[in-house]
């Protein structure tokens, strides 16, 4: 056993089997040498444990996850609110002119017919600059045959007029007439102008569109670990 | 819950920086404490310590859980010291205990009850022991190291170290003899000067 430093090791870190430990302790009651060795390593392993290390900060900056700011966070909150307000009146006003200025007939088989439900998603959302033009053409074509119809109803009107009545009442009517058309022109041009401002908002909300896309592709190979400078290997 | 190595590390190889930071926190003060007794100096310590948990971040992707994780980090970390000394072309400082001012080091003490006296013995005994480790080969003081500071087996020194279990055992036992022999001549002396030092003011 004298010579059998690990069973010795074994024994003083107790990283042995019940039959090892059973057969130094034994030894050890017989050979004093051994035993004041092991009482001397036990003594040093009792030293080795002045051993102090100063205390310290952490010296450790911790990893942090690059922040992803969302292109549209840009924009405060009350810009945001302000402009969808805008939009709803633009639409809710609209929608009151067109109901006053045309007759409800002429939605009448629109308004039975139940609407398609229409989901947009940001991928769906792309208007182009033909659907615009086409939107345009479209207005301006019902607003002038719009018009046309009025003109002629109000022809007949005035050559049922001067068959019976007086040409004073004649008069009054074409002063009548003048005054409706006039208030029609004004309307018409504010649609167009509002046609107009409608166009430029919608490039511009396609623009922003299209920079957030890639503003959010900049972002995600940000978000590569090897971005942050050291690579695994 | 805490949640143990495995699954941080788990985590972490999926790109949680969180889990890797808590890691650092866990183990950070076990690696310091390898490093700056290997190098018996502060500043190299934690440049160590940088590198360290550096280099397993980076290597996080290759280690596949064969050792623990604790393991993995104290192979880095003494890899990372050998290169350093090389390079330093040095062996371990030693920092001696500063002048004794019993005021500063009432701070210092383990615990309230212990005297100033215990306070100066502990101190003198740390650097004993420091100098006693600084002359040891280094697979001997490794050895010592891993088992009396980190608490590793013997089967995982062995590994770490790549090297037979009977290796370990052996350089534990002449480590622990040598360091045996030196701190009790050491004893000797202080013993000796303290009583000239007694002898000569009386």
């Amino acid at each position: 056993m004298c010579d059998q430093r690990e069973q010795l090791i074994g024994y003083l870190y107790d990283e042995c089997t019940p039959d090892e430990r059973r057969a130094v302790e034994a030894h050890l009651g017989e050979c004093h040498v051994c035993r004041a060795e092991v009482g001397g390593l036990r003594d040093v392993r009792q030293d080795l444990l002045a051993w102090d290390v100063p205390a310290h900060e952490s010296v450790w900056r911790p990893f942090v996850a690059p922040r992803v700011t969302n292109p549209w966070r840009a924009m405060p909150a009350w810009a945001m609110a302000a402009a969808a307000t805008l939009v709803f009146v633009a639409g809710a006003a609209g929608g009151a002119a067109s109901r006053l200025l045309w007759p409800a007939s002429a939605f009448g088989q629109v308004a039975t017919a139940t609407p398609a439900p229409v989901v947009l998603t940001p991928a769906s959302v792309t208007v182009g600059q033909q659907d615009l033009n086409n939107l345009k053409l479209a207005i301006l074509t019902q607003v002038r045959a719009e018009m046309d119809q009025r003109v002629m109803a109000l022809a007949a009107s005035h050559d049922r007029t001067t068959k019976t009545a007086a040409d004073g009442v004649s008069q009054a009517a074409l002063r009548d007439v003048a005054t409706r058309l006039t208030a029609f022109e004004n309307w018409q041009r504010k649609q167009i102008a509002f046609s107009m401002s409608l166009d430029n908002k919608v490039a511009g909300i396609v623009s922003r569109y299209s920079a957030m896309n890639a503003s959010l592709a900049a972002n995600r190979q940000v978000l590569q670990p090897a971005s942050y400078g050291f690579e695994a290997r | 819950m805490t949640r143990t190595d495995e699954e941080l590390v788990a985590s972490a190889t999926a790109g949680d920086l969180d889990s890797f930071n808590q890691l650092v926190v866990r183990w950070e003060r076990p690696i310091y404490a390898l490093a700056y007794r290997t190098l018996g100096r502060d500043e190299d310590a934690r440049d160590v310590v940088q590198e360290a948990f550096l280099r397993a971040y980076r290597g996080l992707k290759g280690f596949k859980g064969q050792a623990k994780f604790s393991s993995w980090l104290y192979r880095i970390t003494l890899n990372l010291c050998r290169d350093w000394m090389r390079r330093e072309r040095r062996a371990p400082i030693v920092t001696l205990p500063e002048g004794v001012d019993p005021i500063e080091m009432a701070d210092d003490r383990a615990s309230p009850a212990e005297s100033v006296e215990d306070l100066v013995a502990r101190r003198e005994m740390s650097a004993a022991v420091a100098r006693a480790m600084a002359e040891l080969p280094e697979e001997q003081r490794a050895a010592i190291m891993l088992k009396e500071y980190h608490g590793l087996t013997f089967q995982e020194i062995a590994d770490m170290l790549n090297c037979p279990l009977s290796t370990v055992k052996t350089r534990l036992y002449q480590g622990l003899s040598v360091l045996r022999r030196r701190l009790e001549r050491q004893q000797t002396q202080d013993a000796a000067l303290r009583r000239a030092s007694w002898e000569s003011s009386s």
